[in-house]
């Protein structure tokens, strides 16, 4: 077998044990006398004999060629195989018996020698390189300073983009609006349009132009040249006229004060041919039966025309005799 | 108007129906043959804003006979896409108007806590509802209040944040005439 080495074993450990005879040129040589001596030896099976007898032996160093005999008072606690550090008691000439002191496991070598351990470490990392790799990328990294600004660059450009979404929202929102009140306007424009060239036959070439031009710049309010066109006729009763009335139905109501009548395109049961219809109830406000035109004017805030059929104090446009 | 009104308001109408439909102008417009279209005017209140809800509130009362005055009206409103609240008096009970004011008041102020609304329109000339008017207003919500001439209290138009006369919206149509 193989004799157990010690190698970089604490100076002061092994002279604390007995172990420097090794370091002291004695390894050739038989020790004259090992009564009292600590070595370490490691157990071995011993060789049949023929009272049956098995307890382990323990070859002696340095040349191996004595052995000794575990003490019969530690024979329980010895085992094939084991390395321990060992008194050894000579009795006579020649015969040995071992007292084990402590059993030399990696576990207790590493607990002794904690300079050791460290370098036991960085032997196996050395040797193991390849593998320690392979786990260290196993192993969750921490990010690197890189990784973090990275990170934090990302965080901050996150930040901006949703203050820009915030900010684009708001003006879709607002763009939204102003939608709506330009597709309000066109379709004013659109109407002004239309009456303007229904009225274009009955006047010159150049008011045609001139009210398609104020229909195309119109704002808010419809140029006061259609304006004026835009009036109720009252050709009977309850039938009233108009060129702005341009829809095929109309939703009619009259304001409780009964001074206006309020026309809404394209909703209600009125139905409109010609730009004709009737206006049910208004004979019953304008009990004459002339006929007369109302002035007209488009409101927003109803979403259709309202003719002024009475004559309130508030009432901004005046009506006219037909 | 200091606060801008914007098309994205949510504007939630509730009809104080005994009020308006008590009030001495609908009544005589009833005899003149007109009627009054609570449709037309809830379509109107909002303007160009978007309306996302409309109330009415009621007592009806059962007479001797079994009859139940406007129960007609409140079918109809129904239909129509109102959401009517009623309690219902009976003919030895003392006429009162009280329960179905709370109702109002309740419901105005459970819908701006749930933030179903950004306006509530009410229509209604009644002061009691200064109170709930200013707890909703509390709520970040704003309130006006539409009424009728001669019918509504110098106090609740105050409180409101705007103020609708009812007489300049086209609301009345002519009855039908029935053989």
């Amino acid at each position: 077998m193989t004799p157990p080495t010690i190698g970089d074993l604490n100076p002061e450990v092994a002279k604390k044990y007995g172990l420097d005879v090794y370091q002291a040129g004695m390894l050739t040589e038989e020790v004259s006398r090992w009564d009292g001596r600590v070595t370490m030896v490691t157990f071995v099976a011993p060789p049949p004999r023929e009272d049956g007898k098995s307890d382990p032996i323990a070859y002696l160093p340095p040349t191996y060629r004595k052995h000794g005999i575990v003490d019969r008072d530690h024979r329980n606690r010895v085992n094939v195989g084991e390395t321990w550090l060992v008194e050894v008691v000579e009795k006579g000439t020649g015969a040995f018996f071992l007292i084990p002191l402590f059993r030399l496991d990696l576990k207790s070598l590493l607990d002794l020698q904690p300079e050791r351990m460290k370098q036991l470490a960085e032997q196996l990392a050395s040797k193991n390189l390849e593998l320690g790799k392979a786990l260290a990328d196993k192993i969750p990294k921490a990010p690197s300073p890189e990784v973090v600004k990275e990170l934090e660059t990302a965080r901050s450009q996150t930040n901006e983009l949703r203050t820009a979404i915030d900010t684009l929202r708001k003006e879709k929102t607002s763009l939204e609006t102003k939608l709506e009140h330009l597709e309000a306007q066109q379709y004013q424009s659109r109407l002004v349009t239309f009456i303007a060239q229904r009225v274009a036959p009955s006047t010159s070439a150049t008011k045609a132009g001139s009210h398609l031009q104020a229909a195309m710049t119109t704002s808010q309010q419809p140029p006061s040249e259609v304006v004026d066109e835009m009036t109720l006729r009252r050709v009977d009763q309850d039938i009233c006229e108009s060129k702005a009335l341009i829809h095929n139905a109309y939703e009619i109501h009259f304001t409780a004060d009964l001074y206006r009548v309020v026309l809404k395109p394209n909703r209600g049961g009125v139905p409109c041919k010609s730009g004709r219809l009737v206006v049910q109830g208004l004979s019953r406000v304008d009990s004459s039966t002339a006929p007369t035109t109302y002035n007209m004017a488009w409101d927003e805030r109803f979403g259709g025309f309202v003719a002024y059929i009475g004559q309130p104090s508030g009432t901004p446009l005046k009506a006219t005799e037909a | 108007m200091l606060v801008q009104e914007s098309v994205q308001d949510r504007v939630m109408v509730f009809v104080d129906l005994r009020n308006i439909l008590s009030a001495d102008l609908v009544r005589a417009r009833r005899t003149q043959g007109w009627e009054l279209d609570l449709v037309a005017l809830v379509r109107s209140l909002p303007g160009n804003r978007r309306l996302v809800g409309a109330y009415a509130f009621d007592t009806l009362r059962r007479q001797e006979d079994g009859y139940i005055s406007r129960l007609s009206l409140v079918r109809a409103l129904r239909f129509q896409g109102f959401r009517v609240i009623t309690t219902t008096d009976e003919p030895d009970e003392p006429e009162t108007q009280k329960e179905a004011d709370v109702m109002l008041a309740t419901e105005l102020l459970v819908q701006a806590y749930h933030g179903t609304y950004d306006v509530a329109i009410v229509v209604s000339g009644d002061r009691d509802f200064i109170p709930a008017i200013r707890a909703v207003q509390h709520l970040g919500r704003r309130v006006e209040v539409a009424a009728l001439q001669g019918t509504y209290d110098s106090k609740l138009v105050e409180s409101a944040d705007k103020f609708h006369i009812i007489d300049e919206l086209p609301v009345l149509r002519p009855m039908e005439v029935t053989a």
